[in-house]
This record gives C-alpha cells, sequence and structure tokens, in this order.
C-alpha cells in the first residue's frame, strides 16, 4: 500500500475518483477538435487531456487499451467554500456543449498498470 | 469491468474516496471493545477460549479471531452510522480503516468546508489526535 496526498494503493495499481463522464474514446477525439482545431485525430490517446485542459478539467484514459475516457473534477479540486451542487453544476456547465447526451456520475476506478 | 453505482474497477480491485482519518486497524477495534460492550464481551470470549489447552473442554464453541473482528467491525458499522461515519476497510491485507465520509456523499447544499468540518467533529469523538485528509485508493478485492 502507499499514501500519496492521501491516496491510497498498493504499488502496481493506478486509481482515480471523478465526477463527469466516461465518453467512447471517438467522442473524446471529436470534442477535443472542436476545441483545438490543430488537434490530430491520430492521437486518439490525447483527446482527453485536450479536452481537460481546455475546459479546465481532469480526465483519465482508464485502463490500458480500455476504449473510453474519463473526464471531470476530481474530489481534491472541490473548492472550500462550493457545494456539492455547484461543483456537479460546473462539471455539466463545462462538458454540456460538446457531451450533450452524457451521464454525469461518480466514477471511482482502479487496475493494474501491468 | 463492473459498474457499481458509478463504480468502476476490473475484477480484482475496489476502489474509494473518503475523507476522514486513517486508523490503525488493531486501534481502532481496541476503541470500539472500550466503547461497545457487546464489542468486548466478543473479544472476551476469544481470550477466555486461547487460555485452554489442547484437548481440554469447552461448553461453548468460541470464534476464530478473524471472524471475531468482523462481527466486531460490522457493529462499530453500526455504531459509527448513527455518527455520521462510514468505514472504509480497504480489504483485508492493509493495516489500516479509513473513518470518514464517502466523498460521493457530499450534500446538494453542503460546501466542502461545512463537508470537512463535521466529519473532523466526528471523528475527533472517537480519536481526538487523528488528523483527516481526503483518501483515495485502490486494493486488490
Amino acid at each position: 500500500m502507499k499514501i500519496r496526498n492521501g491516496f491510497v494503493s498498493n504499488s502496481s495499481t493506478s486509481s482515480f475518483c471523478l465526477f463527469g463522464i466516461c465518453v467512447d474514446r471517438n467522442d473524446a477525439v471529436k470534442a477535443a477538435k472542436l476545441l483545438d482545431p490543430e488537434f490530430d485525430v491520430e492521437d486518439s490517446y490525447d483527446a482527453g487531456e485536450v479536452i481537460a485542459e481546455k475546459l479546465h478539467l481532469t480526465y483519465s484514459n482508464g485502463p490500458p487499451e480500455s476504449d473510453y475516457v474519463y473526464i471531470g473534477r476530481t474530489a481534491f479540486d472541490l473548492k472550500d467554500d462550493e457545494t456539492g451542487a455547484q461543483f456537479k453544476q460546473s462539471v455539466r456547465s463545462a462538458l454540456s456543449s460538446y457531451f450533450p447526451d452524457e451521464d454525469y456520475s461518480w466514477y471511482s476506478e482502479g487496475w493494474y498498470d501491468g | 469491468m463492473k459498474i457499481r453505482h458509478g463504480f468502476v474497477s476490473n475484477s480484482s480491485t475496489s476502489s474509494f474516496c473518503i475523507f476522514g482519518a486513517e486508523i490503525d486497524k488493531d486501534i481502532f477495534l481496541d476503541k470500539m471493545r472500550k466503547l461497545n460492550p457487546k464489542i468486548d464481551v466478543m473479544f472476551a470470549l476469544f481470550e477466555e477460549r486461547e487460555k485452554f489447552n489442547e484437548g481440554d473442554t469447552i461448553d461453548y464453541e468460541a470464534p476464530s479471531i478473524d471472524d471475531v473482528k468482523e462481527d466486531a467491525l460490522e457493529i462499530a458499522e453500526e455504531m459509527l452510522m448513527k455518527m455520521g461515519l462510514e468505514i472504509e476497510t480497504a480489504g483485508y491485507e492493509g493495516d489500516y480503516y479509513y473513518i470518514g465520509r464517502d466523498f460521493t456523499s457530499i450534500k446538494r447544499n453542503e460546501t466542502r468546508n461545512q463537508f470537512e468540518t463535521s466529519i473532523k467533529k466526528a471523528v475527533k469523538k472517537l480519536f481526538p489526535k487523528q488528523k483527516c485528509t481526503l483518501y483515495e485508493g485502490t486494493y486488490q478485492s
């Protein structure tokens, strides 16, 4: 088990906890292209990073070889005076234009790095 | 892959995200024993049984220490729930329990400050010297 800023895990695993969406990588690529016209669609694995950077969010590509991307805000990002509703609304506001049909939820995932 | 209430993991790992305190398992159970007579009796019965030598006849069947700890944890979970706290066991192999609230349980009109303050107050009643922080992790399940 290891602890990193309150992060508990054994050494061969990765994990995250965020509120947001889990989208197909192809949809993430389309959104990344909208946000950054210079984005190379061949770099599909970087789509989440581009979206997160442009919208000031957090992302995770999920387990190796997975076909989806998680985008949202982690619990660590919640401001001291921000309510749960404001936190969730900020994520919806940032993403709804690019992912209008996605369901929003808390996602907590862990996997072995291999 | 499994998906459970927004909880995603591969089949051999579990994840959690909790604000609270990291408590050594033995220290936690010892504290629960002091606070709850039922838990104390469970451990006392086990300790009495340990005093017998092999071959001695005993008139009751005591559970193993793992069973005792598991049952104690169930009772402790109920106790803590009444205080607005949860226990994250983080699997069997770790040395700690995490006492607090799952971060996903933050209420709509609750700020982070309010969320954390309420947990700190509740944890302080049980473990006055323990500091609270946000723990996010995964473990083999």
